[in-house]
């Protein structure tokens, strides 16, 4: 069955939590529709991640994001890793978990990478079998989210947009939606952004990601590091013309500024969304 | 099951990317950048991801040693590739491997007793939740209760004896000052963390003492036997036993039921 946003809630605007803003959110408790925990940061079960689950859950309403399951590698899922996810995930009650479209590494490594994936039927099928198990484990809903890329497979068969749509058709798998990755995806691989998101199953669209990058003139980084850039705004409006209100953030992972400044950013995206309707908040 | 392509595909691909190889049959670069430079950007992202991995846990070290840290930590993970799904752990060999490096290179013979020192900081940061014993169960022990108490240390507490004052030079660097070469001295130092805070508390020789006999699971009185303290000594053993609580490095004890 595939997974559609109808059937989930919808957490309004939201940000990834990161330890600098920890303090802040705590004492000022601002209105924030979701917060988003990197998983990897909460599975040990230490003393300090424990007491910040603990305090940002009794206030928030959040969901788990992670970045080391590496679904589409050829080495066997990681059990025990999704153990421990779907312990915290039980603990914040988190109404979905997601991680990214790649893998991260072979031969018992992790690169901590996000690396890219041929668009096969081979790895399709691949990817789709181990999505169905995952999910199967982790008794919730598994968000998929399209990744920003430095190369391509010359033997690709299909489109990122179309390995996109068979993974949702084949697996039930939701969309994590990364607007700036479509972006710079498209930027360095010379693909129409706009033709992505139409070729997208867009009603399994659970949730979206902005965040600023770094353009490097021969190509793009995704550095998380900015401003959301206006380019990048106008997709995300193309794209809620079509879907109405989907829960969003804003992704700031380097030069983080004040937690005003990345709350600002993301409380942007509601003059998209007031002209389909009012935005729910959480 | 994965087909024999990706897997030769990933295996290519990741030996790129820690820098065993140059390139991937059948990638292509982005449109303004050849197939290797793609890759590359991949190399570089992984090599500084693991920097910043290090730096996080090693700052006094990557201070010492400036520019030649990028170096040190690209050899430790090429000997200690990251096998787990967080990065929390990647230094866990690198004190070990600082020494060796160091040792090789005719970097001072300190090092290697700062990395430790900043990864029990590290491991103390990761620990798990412990219930410690706080000022009031001292308080609320008869005397003859506590000398038979046997205290057992909480996770979070690691031990650790040096041969170098490298506590003054981690001191610098916290504090964003010059540093000075470490003098050689015993240096004694307990590491701990909890939820709010890592820190540690540095012991003169006989609170070291006490602190060991304690660790290895010796009762308060054992240990002042062993230490031959006299009686006139009592009120630092208080002392001591009283401020290891309040920092709560102890979380369970046995007391002898009289």
């Amino acid at each position: 069955m595939v997974t559609e946003r109808a059937q989930l809630p919808q957490l309004g605007l939201g940000l990834g939590l990161r330890s600098k803003h920890l303090g802040y959110i705590l004492e000022k408790q601002p209105p924030v529709g979701f917060f988003e925990l990197l998983s990897e940061n909460y599975l040990d079960g230490a003393a300090r991640s424990n007491r910040i689950v603990s305090e940002i859950s009794e206030r928030y309403q959040v969901v788990l994001h992670g970045v080391s399951l590496s679904i589409g590698s050829s080495d066997p899922l990681n059990f025990e890793y999704l153990k421990r996810l779907k312990k915290l995930a039980d603990q914040l009650r988190a109404p979905w978990i997601s991680d990214h479209v790649c893998w991260t590494g072979v031969l018992g490594r992790n690169t901590h990478d996000l690396l890219p994936i041929p668009y096969t039927q081979e790895a399709l099928t691949h990817m789709a079998e181990r999505v169905r198990v995952v999910s199967d484990f982790l008794e919730r809903p598994l968000l998929l989210e399209n990744p920003s890329s430095y190369v391509s497979f010359a033997y690709s068969s299909m489109s990122e947009a179309e390995f996109m749509r068979g993974l949702v058709e084949l697996s039930g798998c939701g969309i994590l939606l990364d607007i700036n990755n479509i972006y710079v995806s498209a930027k360095n691989h010379s693909f129409d952004p706009v033709e992505y998101i139409e070729k997208l199953p867009l009603e399994s669209v659970v949730q979206v990601h902005l965040a600023g990058h770094t353009n490097k003139g021969t190509h793009i980084l995704d550095t998380h590091s900015d401003h959301v850039i206006d380019e990048v705004w106008d997709l995300f409006a193309h794209l809620v013309a079509k879907t109405g209100p989907v829960s969003t953030m804003v992704e700031w992972d380097e030069n983080i500024p004040a937690f005003e400044v990345v709350f600002a950013e993301v409380r942007k995206a509601h003059k998209f969304f007031t002209k389909r309707g009012t935005f729910l908040h959480a | 099951m994965p087909s024999e392509r990706l897997r030769q595909m990933q295996s290519q691909f990741q030996a790129v990317v820690v820098g065993e190889k140059s390139s991937v049959d059948g990638v292509k670069g982005p449109q303004r950048l050849t197939a290797e430079e793609g890759l590359k950007i991949y190399q570089r992202m992984y090599r500084l991801r693991m920097r910043d991995a290090l730096l996080d846990d090693f700052g006094a070290c990557a201070t010492v040693l400036d520019d030649e840290f990028r170096i040190l930590c690209l050899d430790y993970v090429t000997h200690h590739p990251s096998q787990s799904y967080t990065l929390g752990h990647l230094g866990r060999n690198f004190p070990e491997f600082v020494s060796q490096w160091g040792s090789e290179r005719g970097k001072p013979p300190w090092l290697g007793e700062l990395a430790c020192f900043e990864h029990s900081l590290a491991e103390a940061y990761l620990a798990p939740a412990a219930q410690v014993l706080d000022q009031e169960w001292l308080r609320s022990l008869r005397p003859e209760a506590l000398v038979s108490a046997r205290l057992r240390a909480s996770p979070s507490v690691q031990k650790l004896a040096f041969n170098w004052n490298i506590i003054a030079l981690y001191e610098s660097y916290q504090a964003d000052e010059p540093w000075s070469e470490p003098s050689e001295m015993d240096t004694f130092v307990v590491t701990y963390g909890n939820a709010q805070r890592v820190s540690y508390e540095a012991l003169d020789d006989q609170g070291h003492a006490m602190f060991q006999l304690l660790f290895a699971g010796h009762s308060i009185e054992e240990a002042v036997g062993v230490m031959e303290l006299s009686e006139a000594q009592a009120p630092r053993v208080f002392q001591w036993l009283s401020r290891w609580i309040a920092l709560g490095l102890f979380d369970e004890v046995e007391v002898q039921a009289t």
